[in-house]
């Protein structure tokens, strides 16, 4: 088991040293451009995070249309900081404050919504990240609805995918764990939790946290990025944006976000040429993926190598990930 | 086993014929004998309304040129193509698009953004791309100058500074209006309106007995008009665009506040009047860029009938600028005589005395338009009178 | 003083929208857990029709009015059978996501085709001004307010008194034990869609000839609003999504009447983030408690 264990990992591990290696030969030769690259970022933002909302949903059963909030906080800190403070060392300090304050903000939220059931995190989080916008536009530190520009740039892709790398590896370890587990199989059923003496709220909330600083840290890479923040860059429509990957991709399928991440990322490219009607094709595209895969483009399943290349039939469940949602 | 390797083969050849076809790609080379002129418009979302006037003033422009006989540069003949490609209102969007159509689509020039934010984040990649971006419309100071006070050198703009526009509003209000106090509305959802509330305030000589905000969208101002109702004002100042301003204006005249209201260009459109209703639209100025009251220059007024003639509507003034914008590369291609990004760029920072729709132009240190302001009057929803402000 | 009345009949008017709105996503959303996106859209939608039904056919407003709320009502059925009846055991997710798309739809549809730019509502009715000491209200802001509360009487008639009505009531308790009574469950939800359109619509037609001028995005905020409207007042209740307007509309000119209004919407959030702490269910909702 634990040399299967093993190799399992190194394949992994090899593959995305392939990945990594391509697109590096793919930039050394001029192949993709600038464009390529800016492509290659701007996806892996939006899957760090992705990747943080599909834990809050996943592991708490409840949706949040709040991420901008968040990614705005991280930005904002990151702008202030790194203007302030223009060396990699404040980049890297800023994206940790922008963490720990989007963290402490979602605690805040988080503890008294995570309780009720339905649909009100879903307000809450509209509503606080709604706030934040509001007082972003108010400050003048933030300099009002104009935002921040000249925000020196440490972002590049290398930065980005090795970043994207360790997010996924973490987060797919927590939800694999044996407490990400019984989270899971028990997150529709109180009393179920209950019984088992498993304080979902308290996982909830973790869930939840986790999620805003990875928004957090998503935030502050694209505003080094860009080089720019303005508040109608975290409006609702960006936590729309977020959630869409999410669901497109499957709830609880880290894999599916990977993947819907991409193919939005690569759908933008060539909607871009369409002017007005490029978001009536995003809009039916929309419904019929939703219509023909209701739970998602790769559902609640995990895209597994252990499946594809070591499995002769057999079933290795531990790598089907059981977080089913009915 | 057998199937990681047969992975790693497959990477190898994949990489071997991606780095092959690029090469062969690169070596092919075109000589072109088209101009190409990147749009980056938000032709979808909050911004669609001003994108798509920019961007058919934009394409009118190539249009004509075209028609003209195209762009004659040391005896070769080449014709003007927009390459537009839509940002949908947001910024990030901004930055992509600007980077695609330079890399991939190899423009020679940038007209757009439209949004003072969206060019914000769109100056790093027509920096590190060096092609000259021609903004038609974003106004706040700060976008064409680098953190150091030094110029941006690839960014210009054809509109007016929010700065300069607040400073002449006030000097309007004060020396034509005759207002001793004044009312403020402003647009707090962007910097425009933002940005020249500070000046005008800064400038304005008399007391500003209320400043309000109101966000783009908004279409109930009751509540804001009733607080002021029992002020005492000579004057209201809407600073944002036609969209909120009819709005406002048509509520205010309901109200029965008939005091003359003064805005910048954003409430330069037809649909001002539309919205307020012509019997409200009167006692009303704005900044224009050009009238066919007062014709700044004398390209404006062919402008109009033919602009008229090709989609059957009046020109805005974010169309004029669109316009002027494209005819400003032109003249900048021609005066260098080189399509090159970087004469472009060069010719743009020396663009003098230039006779646009939107009026005589020379570009400062800065790479801003030097223009006349002209503040129209409308009666009844027609533009009546004109003062240029000096 | 007299101000401070003034702005409440402000309020008291620009809720009545937002309860119209409401009304819709609080039936849609009491009938099958939905949060409706595209709810706003048809908000829009209805006003665009109004637009068509008196500039183009020169029709009489209120003839207009009620046309463009049986064509919406139509659409809403449209709606529902092509994007949400087909999910109808899937993910209440996915729903949503089917929601969001046919709310960009609308959106980008309605700019696609007539642009994106503002529209002129035709002035079906002359506004004329009534002044009741230093109060001023006018005849429009009136027939907003009495069409409001007149739909809403209706409503309350069709879903207390009707056979649909009781249908209605029975699929939004209990979907399963509704169809084992024999309630067509699939009919039911379609009529909810056609009512809460109609209204949607009404309240559009009302704000184009109130405001004068339609566009595209019209229905994106008061979209979010209105939802904000009826989660406060209780989601599920009619009578909490007439409340959380009202409430909504005052609490707004309120804020904007005491100098705020740089944080206009950022208190509505914050009220309601309040309530919601202190009463999850909103003002008029019952705390349920969890069955075992």
């Amino acid at each position: 088991m634990d040399r299967k264990h093993l190799k399992y990992t190194l394949t992994w591990a090899l593959l995305i040293t392939m990945l990594f290696v391509l697109i590096e030969l793919l930039t050394v030769f001029d192949i993709i451009g600038q464009y390529g690259i800016t492509t290659i970022v701007l996806i892996g933002i939006n899957l760090i995070a992705a990747v943080g909302l599909n834990l809050v949903i996943g592991m708490s059963g409840q949706f949040s249309l709040g991420h901008a909030g968040f990614m705005a906080i991280g930005a904002y800190a990151t702008a202030l900081m790194t203007t302030a403070l223009p060396s990699i060392y404040g980049f890297i300090l800023s994206l940790l404050v922008g963490g720990l304050i989007s963290g402490l903000v979602a605690l805040a939220v988080g503890i008294p919504t995570l309780r009720l059931r339905g649909d009100y995190l879903a307000i809450a989080t509209l509503g606080v990240s709604e706030i934040i916008r509001i007082i972003i536009i108010n400050m003048k530190i933030t300099r009002g609805p104009a935002g921040i520009f000249g925000i020196p740039a440490f972002v590049n892709w290398q930065m980005v995918f090795v970043l994207s790398v360790i997010v996924i590896i973490i987060v797919v370890n927590f939800v694999r764990s044996t407490s990400g587990q019984a989270i899971i199989a028990v997150r529709d059923n109180d009393i179920a939790a209950e019984s088992l003496g498993i304080n979902t709220t308290k996982y909830k909330v973790m869930a939840f946290v986790a999620g805003a600083i990875l928004a957090a840290i998503a935030g502050g890479l694209r505003a080094s990025f860009i080089q720019s923040v303005s508040p109608q860059d975290y409006t609702f429509m960006q936590s729309i944006t977020i959630l869409i990957i999410v669901v497109l991709g499957g709830i609880g399928s880290i894999s599916g976000t990977v993947v819907t991440a991409i193919i939005l990322g690569v759908l933008d490219v060539i909607l871009q040429n369409f002017g007005t009607l490029r978001m009536v094709i995003y809009a039916l595209v929309l419904i019929i993926v939703m219509i023909f895969r209701p739970k998602g483009l790769l559902g609640t399943t995990e895209f597994s190598l252990q499946k594809l290349l070591f499995d002769s039939g057999g079933s290795h469940d531990h790598n089907d990930s059981k977080n089913a949602r009915s | 086993m057998k199937k990681i390797i047969a992975i790693i083969v497959a990477f190898v050849v994949v990489v071997g014929g991606g780095i092959g076809i690029g090469i062969a790609k690169k070596s092919a080379d075109k000589s072109s004998t088209t101009i190409k002129i990147g749009g980056v418009f938000d032709t979808s979302g909050a911004a669609g309304a001003y994108g798509q006037a920019e961007q058919k003033g934009a394409d009118f422009a190539v249009k004509r040129i075209n028609a003209a006989g195209g762009v004659k540069v040391n005896g070769k003949t080449y014709k003007m193509q927009m390459v537009n490609k839509d940002s949908k209102s947001d910024n990030t969007e901004s930055a992509s698009v600007t980077t695609n159509l330079i890399s991939n689509n190899k423009v020679n020039a940038i007209v757009g953004p439209v949004t003072t934010s969206a060019v914000q984040a769109a100056v790093p990649a027509a920096t590190k791309g060096k092609t000259p971006m021609m903004s038609p419309t974003a106004g706040a100071d700060n976008i064409t100058v680098q953190k150091d006070g030094k110029v941006q050198p690839y960014v210009f703009r054809a509109q007016f500074k929010n700065s300069y526009l607040g400073t002449k509003m006030a000097q309007f209000t004060t020396d034509t209006v005759k207002a001793k106090d004044v009312v403020i509305f402003q647009d707090n959802s962007s910097d425009y309106g933002t940005g020249i509330t500070n000046a005008f305030k800064k400038a304005y000589k008399g007391n500003i007995v209320e400043t309000d905000s109101y966000q783009a969208g908004d279409k109930d101002f009751q509540a804001m008009l009733t607080k002021i109702k029992n002020k005492k004002f000579d004057a209201i100042v809407i600073n944002g665009y036609y969209t909120e301003a009819g709005a406002i204006l048509k509520q205010a005249r309901d109200m029965g506040i008939n005091v003359p209201v003064i805005g910048p260009d954003g409430l330069g459109d037809p649909k001002l009047a539309e919205i307020a209703g012509n019997q409200n639209t009167s006692n009303v100025y704005y900044a224009a860029h050009f009238s066919t009251q007062a014709p700044a220059t004398d390209a404006a007024t062919p402008f109009v009938t033919e602009y008229k003639k090709a989609y059957n509507q009046e020109p805005s003034q974010f169309t004029a600028l669109a316009y002027d914008a494209v005819y400003m590369i032109k003249q900048a291609i021609e005066d260098e005589k080189s399509t090159d990004k970087m004469k472009i760029t060069e010719g743009l920072a020396k663009i003098k005395n230039f006779n646009g729709v939107t009026g005589k132009m020379t570009m400062d240190d800065f790479h801003n338009p030097k223009k006349s302001i002209v503040m129209v009057g409308v009666t009844n929803g027609k533009d009546t009178t004109a003062t240029v402000v000096k | 003083m007299s101000n401070i009345i003034q702005q409440l009949i402000n309020g008291i008017i620009l809720g009545s929208v937002y309860a119209l709105l409401a009304l819709g996503y609080t039936m849609v959303y009491g009938i099958i857990k939905l949060i409706n996106f595209a709810h706003g859209d048809v908000y829009m939608l209805g006003a665009y029709f109004g637009y068509f039904f008196i500039q183009v056919l020169h029709l009489n407003f209120f003839i207009a009015l009620v046309l463009s709320m049986a064509v919406s009502a139509l659409l809403g059925m449209l709606i529902e059978f092509v994007a949400y009846r087909p999910l109808r055991h899937s993910p209440r997710i996915a729903v949503l996501i089917s929601a969001l798309g046919v709310s960009f739809l609308l959106e980008n549809g309605m700019s696609y085709f007539y642009g994106s730019d503002k529209k002129a509502f035709p002035q079906a009715i002359r506004t004329i001004q009534y002044h009741i000491g230093s109060l001023q209200i006018s005849n429009i802001q009136l027939l907003i307010i009495s069409t409001a509360i007149t739909l809403m009487i209706l409503l309350t008639i069709i879903v207390q008194k009707t056979k649909m009505g009781r249908a209605m009531r029975a699929v939004s308790a209990d979907q399963e034990a509704a169809i084992l009574m024999g309630i067509d469950v699939n009919r039911t939800i379609s009529f909810t869609f056609a009512i809460g359109s109609a209204l949607a619509a009404a309240g559009g037609v009302l704000i184009g000839l109130y405001y004068n001028n339609i566009d595209p995005l019209m229905g994106m905020t008061p979209g979010i609003k209105a939802f904000v409207a009826a989660v406060l007042g209780g989601i599920g209740l009619i009578p909490g999504a007439a409340l959380g307007g009202w409430l909504i509309g005052i609490l707004e000119t309120m804020t904007q009447a005491i100098g705020l209004s740089d944080y206009k919407d950022a208190v509505v959030y914050a009220i309601l983030i309040i309530i919601l702490l202190f009463k999850p269910t909103g003002i008029l909702g019952k705390n349920k408690r969890e069955k075992v």
